[in-house]
């Protein structure tokens, strides 16, 4: 059943086309709309399904949606449903253009570069409007949710600033408030179960991290144990703590969310299921005969929290029936048949083909060995129908520390470790960083660029790609990994890689 | 000193020139690069280091902390001669990674067909029945099937336990978390209860007689380390009597690395 909403009604015309695909989708704080059971969203390889377990939601008074700060944001201007609740580049592009760039969006807080450049200028924004990244800031030393100050084992030095913001009298490292800003995709709000549960099967890992063997942190109010797969660096375990940060950092709130205004907002994520529903090559993805991890139906009725590289779950279950189109006597598999056997290739690299994975901070040290030879699927994105670590998995792929990847646009901070510190297990003590990542909550020197690996649904409607917008397209990302491990892919590898994940 | 024997020959390899004998029941400790072993395009890696000549891989038990490249290796254990492991010959006993940075460690030994042969680092394949029913039913590839679980240790009160430790590190291997989780639970469903936690930092003698000896935080960093598990697993804070033992045991050269550890123990309080 389709229940269509306000916004969106959409003709076969607008299926067929890749790249222009129609008005608008963007969903403005306080503005109706109604999410029914289901809505879907064109992007450039189909339309995203968006589906909705709970009751039905009027959009207009939702605490989600309602600009209930004081910079006329709310929730969803970060987390847009047809950027499968995150926020494309793309889609900040199209409203700076759209509002020359006086949407809250552009909040001067966290949507520029920095709150002290003038605003309205697209160079004070260019991190949000090249890469959809937004500033986090982050007290340095770092604090406890408490307040107190945590013991930190390197010190941060700014090598390059190309925002200015870490070197701002007001709001930089060596202001009344030392802070370190850096730069950040939103994370996809919907699937949450996933994110949400402990491992299961997996004891004693439902109570300690793995990697090295600590407590995983407890929700502050029940005082049970929690993932820690939220954020890029797990400093907000709970959505309730994760919500109440939001209102006060990117809605600039004044008073704290009420009790039933976050009740509103956790049940609303914890509801709400995304996925790519249909691809304009593949067809309808959901369904009988499909491969059964499509679509996002399979993660409504799906089991969270399991491990799932074991050759039967194969993390996203079985893309066989589309891998060996039936051909009739000798007749060409149509360019459906062809796509569809190309992302059952793809399912099947990403499973199946293995690479040296080496020198990951936070990873390979974790007991695994130095290198672990393993596969995209059986390495890191293990868990069944999303593909996150469930280990879980903080690790510095080379994304944020040099040498593997040395971004222009980015600041970069020299980090010092303390001659006692344990050392960042490949880089030492002394690290160059664009984001220090989880070592901005533990403090830690071997934690320095990590960050935690995120859910793999509905990519093809939320590039860029990486916690620093590192990727533009799904070819770039596969290139980055080829890089980093030296895998040498096959141009056709990486196609079916690509193909296989603009359906998920 | 122990009865000496050599090796059998099976692990005379032609391509892994062992060149040297090794001798059973030897205790060996010291320190070198580990090498990497590829083992095929579906299997596993695996480790060995060369040591006067002899390729000698180290059996690990699981979850301890596996060698890496860009660091040197500790290796302290007993020569066993009955078995093989990752192509080399068996030591029981412990390898640790060091800490600090080394970059020369940095070799990779490709798949040679003798190395094929041994079969090394396989993990069980998708069975004939599985594929029959998953082509059956595709959506049964989503029915979760789960790894064998860790087994649950058995704990008493009055008993000792014991937790080893790689050399200056506080991570219990997955195991030892469970035995970590079942003394907690024993002190929880028991009331009254103290739990001693004893904590150790080791030294080791070397072959070439030089002794490596554990940072001095090492012994509090455990039992802290330790008695915040416990406690955040349920155990009343006041039940833990943390007893942090710098003092370190002089090396003999024989099982040095049982000097890295820590010994808990839950008794019922008089
Ligand atoms: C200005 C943009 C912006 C606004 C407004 C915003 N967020 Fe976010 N959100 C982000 C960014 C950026 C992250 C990732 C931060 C990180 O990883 O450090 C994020 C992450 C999250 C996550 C974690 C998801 C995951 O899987 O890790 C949740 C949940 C979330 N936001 C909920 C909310 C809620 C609820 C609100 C409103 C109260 C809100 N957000 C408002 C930008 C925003």
């Amino acid at each position: 059943m389709l229940l269509v909403g306000t916004t969106l009604v959409f003709g076969a015309s607008a299926m067929s086309q890749s790249g222009d695909y129609g008005e608008s989708q963007w969903w403005s704080p306080g503005e109706e709309h109604v999410i029914g059971d289901a809505l879907e969203f064109p992007n450039a390889e189909g339309r995203l399904r968006l589906i909705n377990t709970g009751d039905p939601i009027n959009t207009a008074n939702h605490p989600f949606f309602a600009p209930i700060g004081e910079n006329g944001r709310a929730c969803v201007t970060c987390h847009q449903p047809t950027d499968a609740m995150s926020l494309s580049a793309k889609t900040a592009r199209e409203r700076w253009d759209a509002t020359g760039g006086k949407d809250p969006l552009f909040a001067a807080i966290d949507g520029s570069n920095c709150p002290s450049l003038p605003q309205g200028e697209k160079a004070s924004h260019s991190l949000l409007l090249t890469k959809g990244l937004f500033r986090i800031a982050r007290p340095w030393p770092p604090k406890a949710a408490d307040g107190s100050e945590i013991e930190r084992e390197f010190e941060l030095e700014v090598v390059s600033d190309p925002t200015g913001c870490n070197l701002d009298p007001q709001y930089g490292l060596t202001s009344a408030n030392p802070t370190v800003s850096v730069f950040r995709r939103p994370r996809p709000v919907a699937n949450m179960k996933y994110m949400l549960s402990l491992p299961h099967g997996v004891t004693p890992h439902e109570y300690f991290l793995y990697n090295d063997k600590t407590l995983l942190p407890k929700d502050p109010e029940t005082g049970e144990f929690v993932s820690v797969q939220l954020m890029s660096d797990g400093r907000l375990p709970t959505l309730r703590g994760q919500a109440g940060d939001a209102g006060f950092t990117h809605l600039e709130m004044l008073a704290d969310l009420t009790e039933d205004e976050l009740l509103q907002i956790e049940a609303f994520e914890r509801a709400i299921y995304v996925a790519q529903g249909y691809s304009n090559r593949a067809g309808e993805l959901g369904g009988p005969g499909n491969p059964p991890g499509l679509g996002p139906e399979a993660l409504r009725d799906g089991p969270p929290g399991e491990l799932g590289n074991n050759p039967v779950n194969r993390v996203f279950g079985t893309f066989d029936m589309w891998l060996n189109p039936e051909s009739k006597a000798g007749a060409k598999p149509t360019p459906k048949q062809e796509f569809r056997a190309s992302v059952a290739r793809g399912a099947n690299v990403f499973f199946d083909k293995r690479f040296f994975i080496k020198d990951v901070g936070v990873y390979n040290d974790k007991g695994l060995g130095n290198p672990f030879k393993r596969s995209c699927a059986s390495g890191c994105h293990n868990t069944v129908l999303t593909g996150m670590d469930l280990a879980p998995g903080f690790m510095d792929l080379g994304l944020n520390n040099w040498p593997w990847n040395k971004r222009d646009d980015l600041p970069l901070f020299k980090a010092t470790c303390h001659d006692d510190a344990v050392p960042q297990s490949y880089l030492g003590r002394v690290i160059y960083t664009h984001d220090p990542g989880r070592a901005l909550v533990t403090g830690k020197c071997r934690d320095i660029g990590a960050s935690m690996t995120q859910q793999m649904r509905g990519l093809a409607a939320r590039a860029p790609y990486f916690m620093g917008g590192d990727s533009d397209t799904l070819r770039e990302m596969v290139d980055f990994y080829d890089r980093r491990f030296n895998i040498g892919y096959t141009d056709q590898e990486k196609q079916d890689l690509i193909n296989f994940m603009s359906v998920l | 000193m122990l009865p000496m024997r050599p090796i059998c020959s099976w692990l005379a390899l032609g391509s892994l020139a062992i060149s040297a004998q090794a001798t059973a029941q030897q205790h060996l400790s010291f320190v070198t690069c580990p090498v990497a072993q590829d083992t095929g395009d579906r299997s596993d890696v695996c480790f060995f280091v060369v040591h006067a000549g002899v390729r000698y891989g180290v059996a690990l038990p699981i979850d301890w902390g596996k060698p890496q490249l860009g660091h040197k290796l500790l290796v302290e254990g007993v020569v066993d001669d009955s078995a093989q492991e990752c192509g080399g010959v068996r030591i029981d006993g412990r390898a640790s990674v060091m800490p600090e940075l080394s970059l020369e460690c940095s070799e990779i030994a490709p798949a040679t067909p003798d190395i094929l042969a041994l079969k090394l680092g396989r993990r069980p394949g998708i069975t004939d029945e599985q594929r029959a029913m998953i082509l059956a039913d595709p959506s049964r590839s989503l029915q979760i099937m789960r790894l064998p679980a860790l087994p649950v240790p058995k704990v008493a009160l009055g008993r000792t336990e014991t937790i080893y430790f790689p050399f200056e590190r506080d991570r219990a291997s997955g195991p030892d978390a469970m035995k970590l989780l079942e003394l907690a639970r024993l002190a929880k469903s028991t009331p009254g209860t103290t739990i001693s936690v004893r904590a150790f930092r080791g030294a080791t003698l070397l072959d070439n007689g030089e002794v490596l000896t554990e940072r001095e935080d090492m012994a509090r960093l455990r039992g802290e380390k330790i008695a915040g598990i416990l406690i955040g697993l349920g155990a009343a804070e006041g039940s833990i009597k943390l007893e942090v033992i710098d003092d370190v045991a002089k090396p003999t050269g024989k099982a040095d690395w049982q000097s890295r550890r820590a010994e808990l123990r839950v008794s019922a309080s008089r």
